[in-house]
């Protein structure tokens, strides 16, 4: 079977059950016990639902729910507000409070969330490294105003979310070498996944060099010659996020390579920058002056990775 | 820090003009609610009429927004001064039409349909199509130029004779006429990628998800080739780019309140349109067996294929108990033919015949997870991972039988190692919530790294880390993140894979080493409009048992950060991070019979020191009319790279003693510092004029490429020809204005503009 056809094949598979399943619409004729429906809520949160409602999320939960649990439009988040209502808005009942003065427990609001997202992306969350430092989905998210363009984030952008609490890594973006995250190019999430993955650092594929092959498919090899860290991972030379050194590596040449390359000859003399024939290993491109192809050749000479 | 968006020019006016005025659209969508709220008398509690609050914005079906402006330069850079103030983005001046939206959104605005695009005609231009409908489907066209300018100051006298091959005149330029060769343009590559995405959720339980991604690669970067031998020289020139990455990944979800599945194929396909590249050599111009050749070839990365199958699991058991796994099985092919064993038509060994045709590369990854997390009381959450990832190479040809030494010589054949490892990784923790918005973990780490003993001198290591949390959190007026961490790793016995090598040298990522890890992150907002907060991070680690190479690494971070909300008028903030990383090491220069002599060692003391601080302020002088504003970041580094002989070097020769001698390498220092002001005058709620002025200082101090010539002789038979490019500093000043027309509230989501 060529190629084309396989992929078309796996996508017939794949995208089968979306045919199979229409979209439904399993409305509830009247709020539940304990609900006292999202007219109530706008009695006094005028603003709140206006601004929901021109949001994505909102439109679905108070205009187009697919379900039962949507059909509650506020509560389905916020819970039963019965009591709520009931009381004046002198008691909490069991509603669900995500900001203000005294939220609900962090727990009890993720549960929230994941009731309904708890798939795709999502699916590792428990357990993850945000969720066992008690991260709260509502301390990146907001549902409630569109701030970001997408997935609702409560700062305009991915970088300037992540950056609330991982202030170092984003300050890096401001090194003399680094990726184009602050124009806008790339996002944290390009190669993290915040909400868990199988693999370490949350990166979304299995490692941190399948993860930078995504882009830099040109240093997958396999090669002919290959050169044993950076095989195993890119991060033993790069730091990702950004460096004061050139290619983002995480020490300037030679010393960078001179932390292994400790066999006789010339790797491992110090170098004085004002002896000539130091030049070719201090200036420009240091060792990759002539050894190019350090991330592999399948060149046959390519031993040295010059060819 | 604050926001790091600095490079990007943000235009807050958000141009918009709608088929329809704001109060028309209003209207339709309020007439939308209440008649989709009147005829599904099913969904009544859960359609909710729009309150009257609404802001009178909401634009109609139609919207069309755009931004156009101009920009103009006080005091225009040169050419060759544009090479870091252009890196990733294109910045000419003229007319500018920097944003634009269409968008289409039918009856109540459920569905919608938007183009956006920013930075149109330009090289860093995006061009986004994105249609619609929450909880059904969600389907995006995306192309986003990337430039990345490595130099616009790049001087030589090579001539493209084709794609990858480089000539010089015969006979070959002397020095002098190399150091007068003219520039070269700007030294650049752009990526050009598209991307394709479809998103269906038929159902809640089903999500369907489809990418298509390609990304064309084009332009060059400077390389080097070298022609080694005892004519050690070198030439830097340019790899040209002619490439494409095609990344296809489909996906199915199915997901149920107890258990959640998905499955995933990944097809990722990398073609390189060029094979080599091809310079001539400086210094010869006829070919000899022993003298070298006059043209020197590099091979460029192969083509290559890669498919990944992924699957994870989840499922939901009793005591708020989780299990997840995974399972991601990877497959990758390289089989591109090999270039010759040498471009040197006068060596003529028999050998080179029967070097083998292409690589037969072929290498598997898998990577396999389990973990449990389980909260059988409020107050307790424990949590177990386990994750093993291998890599193995499957490479039909590892003897290559014959290698050609830099075209000069001759070596007798040799094996070229594959890599294979694993590594596997354990973590165990508990979390004890002590009252409502304080918890407590402890956990452990532990990772074992296995390689193979033909190409690393440690086979196995073991790394435990024990580690403590605290974290104070769920209020909203303060957040305290503590954590510290030490960890042990130890390898096994040392096994030298050559003889040249230092017994006593350990590589850094298989060393002996002791970590440890300090972070503390606070958040405080004592009073309403004012919000306080700090970041600290210390990281030591140390490689106790290592005689030579890397001894120790320590880092230190300490960060503020204030905002301050004086009136509803008036915000300001600003921040201020400072860095330090030191990193020590030890080397035994070891020459001729002078392999083990004690004084010949150096040690290397890699220093480097950032500072980074932010000023913003954001002051509205009329309410709805008259806003002013701006920016400021700096952002200051130096890096040395001391060195020192603790005993002076004796017992060789001279010029042994002499190569042994430390000396420190110059000190880099980089400074970048931009600073944006604006105002912004709006004629109604919706039109505004804004002008913006930006200046952007960047002054570096780098040995390693600050004045270098294009041509370098080191002897009557070494010469390195560079391109002799360098970041040149620059003061930059320019201003932008525009005229815009926003609405505060788009009906089709907030577009990035």
């Amino acid at each position: 079977m060529r190629p084309l056809r396989r992929i078309l094949f796996v996508l017939a598979l794949l995208s089968a059950p979306c045919v199979a399943f229409a979209q439904q619409s399993a409305a509830t004729p009247k709020p539940p016990a304990g609900f006292a429906g999202s007219a109530s809520c706008v009695d006094c949160h005028k603003q709140e639902v206006a601004e929901f409602s021109a949001t994505d999320k909102g439109k679905l939960v108070l205009s187009h729910p697919r379900n039962s649990h949507e059909a509650l439009g506020c509560e389905s988040c916020h819970g039963p507000s019965k009591q709520h209502v009931e009381s004046g808005a002198e008691e909490r009942g069991g509603l669900i409070v995500f900001g203000g003065k005294h939220p609900s427990p962090i727990a009890e609001r993720n549960a929230t969330c994941l009731a309904c997202h708890e798939k795709t992306a999502r699916m590792m969350w428990q357990g993850s490294a945000h969720e066992s430092r008690n991260v709260a989905c509502s301390d990146c998210h907001t549902l409630m105003h569109a701030e970001s363009e997408r997935a609702n984030l409560k700062k305009p952008t991915v970088l300037a979310t992540c950056a609330s609490c991982h202030a170092q890594e984003a300050n890096k973006q401001t090194r003399f070498s680094h990726m184009p995250l602050g124009q806008g190019k790339l996002e944290c999430t390009s190669c993290h996944n915040p909400h868990g993955s199988p693999a370490p650092k949350l990166l979304l594929a299995s490692s941190t060099n399948e993860t930078c092959f995504t882009c830099h498919a040109d240093k997958r090899g396999p090669f002919l010659w290959q050169h044993a860290p950076v095989v195993e991972n890119c991060a033993n030379c790069h730091d990702p996020h950004g460096s004061s050194h050139e290619k983002m590596l995480i020490l300037s040449r030679p010393r960078l390579c001179q932390q292994c390359h400790q066999s006789s000859g010339h790797p491992i003399a110090p170098r004085n920058p004002k002896a000539i024939n130091d030049f070719q290993f201090v200036f420009n491109r240091q060792c990759s002056n002539c050894h190019f192809n350090i991330h592999g050749s399948n060149d046959p000479s390519g031993y040295a990775f010059t060819r | 820090m604050r926001s790091r968006a600095f490079y990007t020019v943000l235009y807050c006016g958000v141009g918009s003009v709608t088929a329809m005025s704001s109060r028309e659209g209003l209207a339709q969508a309020k007439a939308a609610v209440t008649a989709k709220t009147t005829a599904d008398t099913s969904t009544a509690h859960a359609a909710v009429a729009i309150p009257d609050t609404v802001p009178e914005t909401v634009p109609g079906p139609v919207t069309a927004a755009a931004e156009i402006g101009v920009r103009a330069f006080s005091g225009a850079l040169t050419p060759q001064q544009l090479g870091k103030f252009e890196e990733y983005r294109d910045l000419r001046s003229g007319m500018l039409l920097q944003q634009l939206l269409l968008g289409y959104a039918p009856a109540d605005g459920f569905r919608w349909y938007q183009l956006t695009a920013s930075n149109i005609g330009l090289l860093d231009q995006t061009v986004a199509l994105r249609a619609k409908q929450p909880g059904l489907f969600d389907v995006q066209l995306h192309w986003d130029r990337i430039p990345h300018t490595f130099s616009t100051d790049g001087r030589s006298l090579l001539t493209e004779a084709s794609p990858g091959v480089y000539t010089l005149p015969v006979p070959r330029p002397d020095t002098a006429a190399f150091n007068r060769a003219p520039f070269i343009g700007p030294i650049r590559s752009v990526w050009d990628p598209v991307k394709l995405a479809v998103a269906v959720t038929p159902s809640e339980a089903w999500d369907f998800k489809a990418e298509y991604t390609r990304i064309g690669k084009s332009g060059d970067r400077p390389m080097g080739q070298a022609f080694g031998g005892s004519n050690n020289h070198a030439s830097e020139i340019l790899e040209p780019i002619d490439q494409t990455v095609d990344n296809l990944k489909v996906s199915q979800s199915y997901a149920e309140q107890r258990f959640q599945l998905v499955a995933t194929y990944d097809l990722s396909v990398f073609q390189n349109n060029i094979k080599s590249v091809a310079s001539d050599n400086p210094l010869v111009t006829t070919s000899t067996a022993t003298g070298g050749s006059s043209q020197a070839r590099t091979s460029l990365a192969p083509s290559n294929l890669a498919h990944t199958a992924i699957v994870v699991g989840g499922l939901n058991l009793p005591l708020r108990t989780r299990i997840t796994g995974s399972a991601a099985l990877s497959w990758w092919r390289q089989n591109d033919a090999f270039i010759p064993a040498t471009s040197n038509t006068a060596i003529t060994d028999p050998r080179i015949a029967q070097e083998p045709k292409s690589l037969g590369g072929s290498a598997t990854t898998d990577n396999m997870s389990a973990s449990i997390s389980s909260r059988p009381l409020s107050f307790l959450t424990f949590a177990g991972r386990f994750r093993s990832y291998s890599f193995a190479d499957h490479a039909t040809t590892s003897i290559v039988p014959l290698i050609v030494l830099n075209d000069r010589s001759v070596a007798p054949a040799d094996t070229a190692r594959r890599d294979p490892f694993s590594r596997r990784n354990a973590d165990f923790s508990g979390t004890w919530q002590l009252i409502e918005p304080v918890s407590l973990t402890a956990g452990y780490a532990w990772e074992q790294i296995q390689r193979d003993s033909l190409v690393r001198n440690v086979v196995r290591t073991n790394e435990r880390t024990p580690r403590m949390s605290l974290d104070f959190t769920g209020i909203q007026w303060v957040t305290l993140r503590a954590s510290y961490s030490k960890g042990w790793r130890r390898g096994g016995a040392y096994t030298q894979t050559a003889t040249s090598e230092n017994p006593n040298a350990q590589r850094f990522d298989e060393a002996d080493r002791n970590l440890e890890r300090t972070d503390i992150m606070a958040s405080a907002t004592p009073i309403d409009p004012l919000t306080i907060s700090g970041t600290w991070q210390v990281g030591h680690d140390l490689y106790p048992h290592s005689l030579y190479g890397v001894l120790s690494d320590r880092s230190a971070a300490a960060g503020a950060d204030v905002s301050y909300t004086l009136t509803n008028r008036v915000s300001a903030g600003a921040g201020l991070m400072r860095e330090t990383f030191v990193d020590v090491m030890r080397v035994q220069y070891r020459t001729g019979v002078q392999l083990n002599n004690p004084t010949y060692s150096w040690v290397g003391n890699n220093t480097d020191l950032v500072t980074s601080a932010s000023a913003d302020l954001k002051v509205t002088v009329i309410p709805d009319r008259l806003e002013a504003g701006g920016t400021y970041e700096m952002s200051r580094a130096r890096y040395a790279m001391a060195t020192t002989n603790p005993i002076v070097p004796i017992g060789g020769t001279a010029a042994q003693n002499t190569s042994a001698t430390a000396f420190d390498l110059p000190q880099v220092t980089q400074n970048l510092q931009p600073i944006d002001v604006y105002v912004r005058y709006q004629f109604t709620r919706d039109w505004a004029f804004t002008a913006r002025y930006h200046g952007e200082l960047y002054t570096q101090n780098d040995y390693k490429t600050l004045g270098l010539n294009p041509a370098t002789a080191t002897s009557a038979t070494n010469m390195y020809l560079f391109l002799a490019n360098n970041y040149q500093n620059y003061d930059a000043r320019y201003f932008t204005i525009s005229f815009s027309y926003h609405p505060q509230l788009l009906r089709i989501g907030r577009s990035t503009i």
